[in-house]
């Protein structure tokens, strides 16, 4: 039996039959920016709950615009990624991470994946310093120390020799 | 400090020192003398004194080898390790339980899969020998290309992943590549080297054993005066048929080699730059390599910095040993003829600049030595070419003067030796004997000639090995001294990646680097055969047919093919193939197909790909400096799409987390098909419109 939009009024089912004529209306107008969502959705390992949960806010998010062409877009992507944050309670890059390091998205790092990761990436830097000492190469002071090692050499054998026995 | 006053080793070393000298300067200078004797009368001065120069150089240089592998000859057969007191392998300690030791990598534009697949090697035998609480790993790359860089970090991530590593394998890339790879290891010094006391260098094709590496971390312990410890890496791997006779002389006379190395260095031995463990503190402290002034190639920074790394240890009384007894070490050969020469051309600009550090005060004479020594392997090849110029000018000289001035020039036929025998005789005994005390050291150990494939098989591969290398040396000789003139007049090289594969060369590239030298060896070949008649010729045939052969040479020992064809025929064949060691299995391709792969651009993946551009996001930092260029960049890319941006300008736009973020959603919010498509985004909502 046809049902005009009046008679939903007295349907205890009828608030949520608004939403849904609502939801498809949004859906339908917004098909090709929902197909891009869904895009993007599909390149992030989510669970359907999870999946149909961010698809869900998207749509209410796009209940009542009045845009098209890229801002449409924009607000669609804008609405997925407060979504997708709202999975971790902070960040949406932070769920993103997650999702594809397999992690329960939000349940590890107190959902601050992206520090941890960093910190996993490079621990803690402990400063020293390393700089070249002079290196003297001079030919003419490399000559000087060879002929003055010669001479001290011959010095400490004459020092020895002064301690051998019965001449102490 | 562990640095000790009192070096035992040291009056033992000084000792055999003293003997290795005599052993090296007086048989050359009899040699010399009976040159004298052949060449007096016959030559003018200014010929003469020359020749007999070069030749006792050459000869000098030749006998060192030939004694060292003499006397590893000898304490190999007698079976006994190097009992020398201060010898680390004697002391070792359990390490203490806060004992850490980074694994550095330095990497550098390489081959990611093969470097993953290395670490993992290394990472899993260090946790089947339990030691693993003691390591930690660093990949430190200094990568340029961004496709690269991308790679490198996505594989770190997935590797951490599958080993549960996080916080174990850790990954920096350095935006700017200040001196290279001595720059690289500095960098990690100064930000984390206070954190480990020990530090094990690696190469990208490096891997190691567990055990081994705990090893060298138990003979640190146990002798604090150590500074640096080398393990004489095996090289294994390849397939081509240049490369496997690169392999098999290495594992066949590297032993005796190492060994004889091992008993002239003892305490004052060298750093080749991986495979080796050091100690943080005085390695920070001491040896930061000076700028040489002056420009490039002989000034400025340091082209080989392993050799003078070493020396700046020793020079601040810490002692670097040797051991080539430490097995387990591996790492790879340049896989053809060019990638090896390639190598050369960079050895042989660093090992010149390191005759600028010959003077340096304190240096010790042992790596004063090793100075000339490295500088003598490029030198060698332009001296010897001089001295067969010098031997043709006076063969010219006694020819004409022999018959009075009436012979004409091209009259040789009077000539009955084109060279003496007794050169000929004692230069091939210094050269082949070491191979054959090779074989004899393999023959005697039971079980052992199996290994190379065989008695047969071995003393045939031993054969055409010989006669490859003969072959190939004057190849060598052609570029080395090619590399030493350019090094000379001032042409630097630049720091380029290596190639790790098995890459063939193409009769192209055969034809474009070593054309110039198989038309020299053919025209001289005419030229001398028709000159000198064929009694004469025969003896220059093993230096023309080299050179005439470059080309060829060249394509065919880059084959795999040929090289998997000589492994079938149990030819070149090594230990490690017989019986291949788990680290080594372990580096199968197999091992890391589990590791991410990118699909086209890694630059629009990373820029499109939700989950890969959360990875990359995640590790870098907002560079607010950059922002104004980066906003330009951002918005070139996606006006012309990311084709028209340049490596330097991914780069940029890389290393900022904003950019990378604003890129991602406004690629996915952009409604312009051509624009989209730019970015590899065409699919279903276009279907839909088409509908």
């Amino acid at each position: 039996m046809f049902k005009d939009e009046s008679s939903y009024g007295v349907n205890p089912a009828g608030e949520l039959l608004v939403g849904w004529t609502e939801e498809a209306t949004v859906v339908a107008n917004n098909a090709l920016v929902l197909a891009r969502v869904e895009q993007y959705m599909a390149r992030l390992s989510l669970s359907e709950a999870q999946r149909l949960w961010l698809r869900g806010e998207v749509v209410v998010q796009l209940r009542g615009t009045d845009m098209e062409g890229e801002a449409l877009y924009a607000q669609a992507f804008a609405s997925l990624h407060m979504a997708l944050a709202t999975l971790t309670d902070g960040d949406e890059v932070d769920a993103r991470l997650d999702l594809s390091l397999n992690l329960p998205v939000g349940g590890t790092h107190d959902g601050k994946s992206c520090r941890w990761l960093q910190r996993q990436m490079a621990p803690a830097i402990v400063r020293s310093s390393m700089n070249a000492r002079t290196l003297n190469r001079s030919w003419g002071a490399a000559l000087l120390r060879l002929v003055q090692s010669v001479l001290r050499d011959r010095g400490a054998i004459s020092a020895i020799r002064r301690v051998l026995p019965g001449e102490a | 400090m562990g640095r000790s006053s009192a070096r035992p080793w040291e009056a033992i070393g000084r000792y055999r020192r003293y003997w290795l000298s005599t052993f090296i300067i007086l048989p050359a200078c009899g040699a010399g003398l009976m040159l004298v004797q052949v060449l007096a009368d016959r030559l003018p001065l200014w010929l003469e004194i020359p020749t007999l120069l070069i030749f006792v150089l050459l000869f000098a240089w030749i006998s060192a080898g030939f004694w060292t592998a003499v006397v590893g000859f000898i304490l190999l057969m007698r079976g006994r390790t190097d009992t020398v007191p201060g010898n680390p392998e004697l002391r070792l300690a359990e390490p203490r339980p806060q004992s850490r030791v980074a694994i550095v990598m330095p990497i550098y534009n390489e081959e990611v899969e093969r470097v993953a697949a290395g670490l993992q090697a290394t990472y899993k035998s260090l946790q089947h020998a339990g030691a693993l609480a003691h390591f930690e790993f660093f990949l430190l790359s200094d990568t340029r290309d961004p496709a690269i860089w991308l790679r490198e970090e996505l594989v770190w991530s997935a590797l951490c992943q599958s080993l549960d590593a996080f916080g174990r394998i850790h990954y920096r890339r350095r935006p700017i590549n200040n001196k290279a790879k001595s720059g690289n290891v500095a960098d990690f010094c100064r930000r984390w080297g206070k954190n480990y006391e020990y530090m094990v260098v690696l190469d990208a094709d490096s891997v190691m054993n567990g055990e081994t590496l705990y090893r060298m971390l138990e003979m640190m312990e146990g002798n604090p005066q150590v500074g640096i410890i080398q393990t004489q890496p095996l090289a294994v791997n390849r397939e081509t048929l240049y490369a496997r006779l690169q392999q098999f002389a290495q594992h066949l006379y590297g032993p005796i080699f190492s060994a004889g190395l091992r008993f002239w260095q003892l305490g004052d031995g060298h750093y080749i730059g991986h495979n080796a463990i050091l100690r943080t503190v005085p390695f920070t402290q001491y040896c930061a390599l000076p700028v040489l002034p002056g420009r490039a190639p002989l000034g400025g920074p340091l082209l080989s910095h392993d050799f003078v790394e070493a020396a700046l240890m020793a020079k601040s009384g810490w002692e670097v040993w040797f051991v080539p007894s430490l097995s387990g070490s591996y790492e790879e050969v340049p896989p053809t003829l060019i990638d090896d020469l390639k190598r050369d051309r960079r050895w042989a600009q660093g090992n010149l600049q390191h005759l600028r550090l010959l003077a340096g005060e304190g240096l010790r004479p042992a790596h004063r030595f090793l100075f000339i020594n490295g500088a003598m392997s490029f030198l060698a090849a332009p001296l010897w070419g001089i001295f067969l110029i010098l031997g043709a000018l006076g063969s010219l000289h006694w020819a004409n003067t022999a018959n009075n001035g009436s012979t004409t020039l091209f009259d040789w036929s009077w000539l009955a030796d084109p060279m003496p025998f007794w050169l000929f005789g004692v230069t091939i005994i210094l050269l082949l004997s070491p191979k054959f005390m090779a074989v004899l050291w393999v023959m005697y150990q039971r079980g052992q000639k199996e290994h190379f494939g065989g008695l047969f098989n071995l003393l045939a591969s031993m054969f055409f090995e010989s006669l490859f290398s003969i072959l190939m040396a004057p190849i060598r000789m052609a570029f080395h001294s090619q590399f030493v003139i350019q090094t000379l007049m001032g042409r630097g090289v630049h720091w380029g990646g290596q190639v790790r594969g098995d890459q063939e060369t193409s009769w192209v590239d055969a034809f474009r680097y070593f054309g110039w030298y198989s038309a020299l060896g053919l025209s001289l070949a005419a030229l001398l055969y028709h000159f000198l008649g064929l009694w004469h010729f025969v003896w220059l045939v093993p230096i023309l047919g080299g050179l005439t052969a470059a080309v060829p040479i060249a394509a065919w020992t880059s084959r795999p093919a040929l090289g998997r064809w000589a492994r079938r025929h149990r030819l070149f064949v090594i230990p490690e193939e017989v019986r291949v060691p788990p680290e080594l299995q372990a580096l199968s391709a197999d091992s890391v197909a589990y590791l991410p792969h990118i699909e086209g651009d890694p630059f629009i993946q990373v820029v499109v790909d939700p989950r890969f551009n959360a990875i990359h996001t995640a590790l870098q930092r907002n560079r607010t400096g950059a922002w104004p260029r980066a906003a330009n960049l951002c918005h070139k890319a996606l006006e012309q799409g990311p084709q028209e941006l340049n490596n330097r300008e991914r780069n940029i736009l890389l290393s900022d987390r904003n950019s990378m973020l604003a890129l991602h959603r406004a690629v996915w919010s952009t409604a312009d098909r051509a624009r989209l498509a730019a970015w590899g985004l065409q699919s279903d909502e276009w279907k839909l419109t088409d509908v």
